[in-house]
């Protein structure tokens, strides 16, 4: 007989919550930092008499939580620890996805009157330039454009700022009835509404433009109305070279931190979460540890 | 009375007819391939789609 081998555990493989109510795995989290399992407890003591000692301590309380160092930001890690609704836009490889226009100030641009549409131009998709626009009036019957960023502005057609106001339209197009016109450079046409066209001064709209993609999501924070869902989680670490694995379940979590989604200069997003376990009362537990021995 | 109806049939659109207009007022169109700087009080041809346009601005 001799000692078995110590039971070793080393970094972290994955963490997986799940939906508590349809059974099913919201997905994985795979590109991780530290991920702490902390159950931490306070106590109280007893103290009496000459005793520099207490004479007795008690458990109060246990500070059950995991904190995550989070490197991916996949659509389901808004939806749980930051309460967020997310829409999602199904692939479109080809031909990009531009959005319907919005009347931001007034309700003229937008419009029999103004404008019906705001689509790509055929063939022009190698010049979509992802971000938000604003057709903006100049007269009745003539927009500017103007765009909220360069980032993709040598994207197929170069494109460029006019001035400071961050113009991208060189002189203001004319809007004709039920007719397109092209926003120069950008792979977009506005077509004229179906009226005689005769916007208010003043009022703008906006849409946006996505180039081909695989997929876009549009994650809303803060709607009335939000939640932080209960899940359970599975915390997996790094198989060993001796074949040893550890599971750990936490069959109750909810995130109580929030999101610090920091954009870094020249550097990868990562950020904490902290995500409190509860204790699940058809489980009788907070959670299950699962070692495997090779 | 056939050929009439043959030649009406291939004309342009009213839309692509040019008509010419002495501006009350600068004015200047961009649309697509078109770009006219008007002038007020020097005649031009313009596209007819553009006309209704010119009334709402008040440049004819």
């Amino acid at each position: 007989m001799s000692l078995s081998d110590p039971r070793i555990n080393f970094g972290v493989h994955s963490l997986t919550p799940v939906n508590r109510t349809t059974g099913l795995p919201y997905g994985i989290l795979q590109v991780l930092g530290d991920a702490n399992l902390s159950l931490s407890a306070e106590s109280v003591d007893l103290f009496g008499g000459s005793s520099l000692f207490p004479w007795a301590s008690e458990v109060t309380q246990i500070n059950s939580q995991m904190v995550v160092t989070v490197k991916a930001t996949p659509d389901f890690l808004f939806e749980l620890y930051m309460g967020a609704a997310v829409t999602t836009t199904a692939a479109s490889a080809t031909d990009g996805t531009v959005s319907a226009l919005t009347n931001y100030v007034g309700t003229t641009m937008f419009s029999s009157t103004g404008l019906a549409t705001a689509t790509l131009k055929a063939g022009e998709a190698a010049s979509l330039k992802f971000g938000t626009y604003m057709v903006v009036y100049v007269s009745a019957t003539t927009v500017d454009v103007y765009a909220v960023t360069d980032l993709q502005f040598t994207r197929g057609d170069d494109l460029t700022f006019q001035d400071d106001t961050l113009k991208i339209t060189s002189a203001a197009l004319t809007i004709t009835t039920d007719t397109a016109v092209e926003i120069p450079n950008t792979g977009i046409e506005l077509t004229g509404g179906s009226g005689t066209i005769a916007i208010t001064s003043g009022d703008v709209a906006i849409f946006t433009v996505a180039p081909p993609h695989n997929g876009l999501s549009d994650i809303a924070i803060g709607q009335s109305g939000i939640s932080f869902p209960e899940h359970e989680l599975y915390l997996v670490a790094k198989e060993r070279a001796s074949g040893e694995m550890a599971i750990v379940r936490c069959y109750k979590a909810v995130g109580v931190s929030g999101m610090i989604l920091p954009f870094a200069e020249r550097d990868f997003v990562q950020f904490d979460i902290t995500i409190k376990l509860l204790r699940d009362t058809t489980q009788d537990k907070v959670a299950e540890i699962r070692f495997l021995k090779a | 009375m056939k050929t009439e109806e043959t030649k009406k049939s291939k004309r342009a659109t009213p839309r692509d007819y040019e008509k010419e207009i002495t501006p009350k007022k600068d004015f200047r169109i961009v649309h697509n391939e078109h770009d006219i700087q008007l002038v007020e009080g020097v005649a031009v041809p313009v596209p007819a789609m553009f006309l209704e346009n010119l009334k709402t601005e008040g440049v004819i």
